[in-house]
């Protein structure tokens, strides 16, 4: 069975230079380590990324994901990850207020 | 002759050109007057002439922490294609393509700030953990900049009493990212730029009565792209390269032929306007050119726009004289959309540094040419 995800990552503005930069990888072997054949590819528009990728398995549960970025300080972040398994539904949300130009985090799938 | 003094009596267009990180997109100008032409100057597309139709077609994508773009572009109609023998100033090509390949030290920052965090901390699985018991869904993140992480940190440092307090303890204050990386203002992209255009024409020998021939004209560049930024108030561009041409002296003529008629009272004639009269051939070229370009913005914490400034120079050849550009750049970048997208006025100085070889100038010419911008690429 394959759990298939869809990111989309957006800055509300940007502020200058450089322009801003996202990149998003999922940690399908559980290493916590971002490997390139692990990484998202992200199709850039504007102030948005968007990117899918697969899962094996029945669910996206506790699966972990990690995010970093180069944006502009005080721009804020939105973070959305759907699952298409029962249903289309969202299993990670967040928003964030950027305090560094370089930044990264952890995040984990719901069911 | 058309020159480019001519030009400067028109007010130029510059349409956004794409950038290295947009998704495929393909799109072609229907508006007849949105006449477009490449400036060899930071990607910008720029109107310089009203028989310039063009359409093109661009794809990019990020792969790790290398962009690459390509551009495919063409002329839509024989007045373009003939715009690209005639005008001066050579900013308009025959069919064209482009590709870009680049590092770029911004995505590689995003890899190894993603990098040097190493594993989610205790907090962090305390957190989440905490999230899914509650029912929470969807997830929220441990990034240090979300409001719902750091109130947990606070409020599970300061009150509670198991394994989630003293690791929320030690979470709180801490940088996931070291400062003196996370800070850092500086970032650099450095990529290969390969152009070439191409174009094949009719063009009559230097007698308007005479069989027409073939005229080629092509050019193919290879270059260094290097940009600095220092956040967020400016960017140095660079671009060193060489360019391999050959571009014919031609002229746009009406061209009449007489039709046969019956009556000495009734005349008439069958006319071409886009006609070309071959001035001279010239031989393939290698010449090296070089641009730069400062630019500097005001960022503001509130406004919907930044205000900035653009100031560069390039030194190349065309028609067998060396020139040199300058051009400054007054605009506004909206904060809503991507940092390329530009509006503003701006004005280029073109300085012929030899005398042209066909002596249609002389050394020292000057070429004022105002433009507004509507959009740009960096």
């Amino acid at each position: 069975m394959t759990v298939q995800l869809s990111f989309k990552f957006s800055f509300d503005r940007h502020d200058g230079f450089p322009p801003p930069a996202v990149r998003i990888w999922v940690d399908t072997d559980n290493n916590f380590q971002p490997e390139p054949n692990e990484e998202v590819t992200l199709t850039q528009n504007g102030l948005e990324w968007t990117g899918t990728c697969s899962l094996q398995g029945a669910s996206s549960a506790s699966v972990w994901y990690l995010v970093g970025y180069v944006a502009s300080l005080g721009s804020k972040w939105s973070l959305e990850v759907r699952s298409n398994t029962p249903q289309d539904h969202a299993v990670a949300a967040d928003t964030g207020s950027v305090k560094h130009l370089r930044s990264a985090f952890w995040g984990m799938l719901s069911p | 002759m058309k020159t480019p003094s001519r030009f400067g009596m028109l007010p130029a267009l510059a349409l956004f050109a794409g950038v290295s990180a947009v998704e495929s997109s393909a799109f072609a100008d229907g508006d007849a007057s949105s006449a477009l032409s490449v400036l060899p100057w930071n990607g910008v597309f720029l109107k310089v002439s009203d028989g310039d139709q063009r359409g093109t077609v661009e794809f990019g994508r990020n792969v790790s922490a290398f962009r690459y773009h390509l551009a495919v572009s063409a002329p839509l109609n024989s007045s373009s294609r003939v715009a690209a023998f005639t005008d001066e100033n050579r900013l308009t090509a025959g069919a064209s393509a482009s590709l870009s390949i680049s590092f770029s030290s911004i995505l590689n920052d995003a890899g190894a700030a993603a990098r040097v965090i190493g594993k989610p901390t205790d907090a962090c699985r305390a957190f989440l953990a905490a999230m899914s018991a509650a029912g929470k869904v969807p997830l929220p993140t441990c990034s240090e900049d979300s409001a719902v992480y750091s109130a947990w940190l606070v409020e599970h440092a300061n009150t509670a009493t198991d394994a989630a307090q003293s690791a929320a303890a030690r979470e709180l204050g801490k940088r996931p990212v070291p400062t003196a990386f996370a800070d850092r203002r500086f970032f650099w992209e450095l990529g290969l730029d390969l152009l070439g255009s191409y174009d094949r024409l009719s063009v009559l020998p230097a007698d308007a009565a005479a069989p027409e021939e073939d005229a080629t004209k092509w050019n193919f560049r290879a270059g260094l792209a290097a940009r600095a930024y220092w956040a967020p108030w400016f960017a140095l561009t660079l671009k060193p390269g060489i360019e391999w041409s050959r571009s014919p002296s031609t002229v746009k003529f009406t061209r009449c032929e007489g039709v046969p008629s019956s009556s000495d009272n009734v005349t008439g004639q069958s006319c071409s306007d886009d006609a070309l009269l071959l001035l001279a051939s010239h031989k393939t070229v290698a010449k090296p050119y070089f641009q730069w370009a400062l630019t500097g913005v005001l960022p503001s914490q509130t406004a919907k726009v930044t205000p900035g400034a653009e100031l560069g120079m390039r030194w190349y050849t065309v028609g067998g004289a060396a020139r040199q550009s300058v051009t400054l750049t007054a605009f506004l970048a909206p904060t809503i959309e991507p940092v390329v997208t530009r509006f503003g006025v701006g004005v280029e100085m073109i300085t012929a540094l030899a005398d042209d070889p066909n002596g249609s100038f002389k050394s020292g010419k000057k070429w004022w040419t105002p433009f507004l911008i509507v959009g740009g690429t960096l």
